[in-house]
């Protein structure tokens, strides 16, 4: 419940209110982030300790998401279903228990080629967006991914900072819901360099699991790959008669 | 905050193995179909000789693709296992047209010993089948399965057609033992001699490994499997829906 505002409130509360109304009005889309506390208590004359009490309130609230060094970032609003929950079965990786992390190593545009023009269906010479990153469970590496994602499905992917905020979320922000996927599950080898990376050492064969995701147009709005450390992570399918 | 956009371009091996991978879905290339001669796919995709080859072996030791003496490179076809439907051995090498069959390789009786008997939830020393059986489509052998079941579920199991069809129809016409829900879980290990032998791969390759629980509508566990895989030769797939992700937003 919002409190009714009036030119008598707090002013660290209406500045609460400022904040929110440009979360809402998309001024300050999800996955970036606000101005500085400084920058804030210059614009509107304030102390420090209103606008820190203003940001606390929100942050509190899950609209806000501090992070040490980086800035004050907006996050999406909480998701009521959870995306994991499959219809018919449930695939899990064991480490979903464990302290998921991320550590992106590229993030960049790439011409789709001949094999993801194909999967994504876009035009080979078309750029689309390449990710690359290493999956960690508790600090370890467990799986090196990459993500191939049309540009038209995540318009201004370039400012979100993907080490904050997982790339369904990105979806969700842009009103994008997967509802179907397709996995494949292979045994592969990588590079050495690529193997050092999940600290493996070449010879060791690694898990392949491939797919494309898509929404309810039947448009696909990624085609992932993962090579996954079978030492540390299984994969796990649940069936039902 | 602002990430700079970077461009990235594929190495020239990525790149390679991308023309490789689109053509074969282009061409929708089964069996044991031909690619073009070296020198046509290098034209056609702008690569130099030596790294065509290099991706080429490369896909050749994942099992994507061979060598035959004489015709070139050829796609090698891989049986695809889907993993939700519970679909047997015997029904999905009908569907894909092939030939299954069956080879026992053990029918014994084992006491639960600790981790058995924890598993089944049974007394140590109770009696449990084990069926150990080398599943093979169009004459190449794909999988050795080593089943357990207990046996004061299924007895006079060793009188039944083991070889014939699937394990499950044996146990729910004979048994009327219904397989109601159960797990999977995937990873990878590397083969014996022994199992490689059976494989026809070489012994130390890298291998699926399988584990499989299932259990009966009593909520009892009916089977447990360990199952040793050809990675060259067969992959998993699976199609997932999220529910409700049609209608939100």
């Amino acid at each position: 419940m919002k409190d009714k505002l009036t030119d008598r409130s707090p002013l660290h509360t209406q500045l609460r209110e400022v904040i929110r109304a440009k979360i809402d009005e998309g001024e300050y889309p999800p996955g970036t982030c606000i101005p500085s506390e400084s920058q804030l208590s210059e614009a509107y004359g304030l102390n420090r300790l209103s606008v820190r009490s203003a940001l606390a309130a929100l942050e509190y609230e899950g609209l806000l998401h501090s992070v040490q060094g980086k800035g004050v970032f907006v996050t999406a609003p909480k998701l009521e279903r959870d995306m994991e929950t499959l219809g018919g079965f449930r695939q899990t990786m064991r480490e979903r228990s464990q302290r998921p992390g991320t550590r992106v190593l590229i993030k960049a545009l790439r011409q789709a080629g001949p094999l993801y023009a194909q999967i994504l269906g876009c035009a080979p010479e078309e750029d689309i967006w390449y990710v690359r990153r290493i999956c960690q469970a508790n600090g370890k590496p467990i799986a090196l991914e990459e993500i191939f994602i049309p540009t038209d499905v995540v318009p201004g992917f370039e400012e979100v900072d993907i080490n904050l905020f997982s790339i369904f979320e990105v979806y969700r922000w842009n009103g994008i819901y997967p509802v179907r996927g397709e996995q494949r599950l292979a045994i592969t080898h990588l590079d050495p360099a690529e193997a050092r990376l999940i600290g493996l050492r070449e010879e060791n064969a690694v898990l392949e699991f491939s797919g494309a995701t898509y929404d309810r147009e039947g448009r696909a709005i990624e085609f992932s790959r993962s090579y996954t450390h079978s030492d540390r992570c299984e994969f796990l399918v649940h069936f039902q008669r | 905050m602002v990430d700079k956009v970077r461009r990235y371009t594929p190495r020239p091996r990525q790149a390679a193995q991308e023309a490789i991978e689109a053509y074969i879905i282009r061409n929708q290339m089964k069996g044991n179909d031909k690619f073009p001669p070296e020198r046509t796919m290098c034209q056609m995709w702008g690569l130099n000789r030596s790294t065509l080859r290099s991706t080429l072996a490369r896909m050749v030791s994942d099992g994507r693709v061979h060598a035959v003496q004489g015709s070139g490179t050829c796609f090698t076809p891989r049986v695809d296992r889907v993993l939700q439907d519970l679909k047997s051995f015997t029904q999905y090498a009908a569907d894909l047209g092939m030939k299954p069959e069956t080879r026992l390789l053990g029918l014994s009786m084992v006491e639960c010993d600790k981790q058995l008997a924890r598993r089944f939830q049974r007394v140590l020393g109770e009696r449990l089948y084990r069926v150990i059986r080398l599943r093979m489509l169009d004459g190449t052998p794909l999988m050795i399965e080593t089943a357990y079941i207990p046996a004061a579920l299924t007895p006079g199991l060793e009188e039944r057609d083991l070889v014939g069809g699937s394990l499950f129809a044996v146990m729910e016409e004979n048994y009327h033992l219904i397989m109601h829900h159960g797990y999977e879980r995937i990873s990878i290990t590397t083969t014996t001699p022994e199992e490689a032998d059976y494989l026809g791969t070489a012994a130390g390759v890298p291998a699926f490994w399988i584990v499989s629980e299932v259990y009966g509508d009593d909520g009892s566990l009916i089977e447990y499997c360990r199952t040793i895989g050809r990675c060259d030769r067969m992959q998993m797939s699976s199609t997932l829906y999220w529910i409700g992700g049609g209608d939100e937003g």
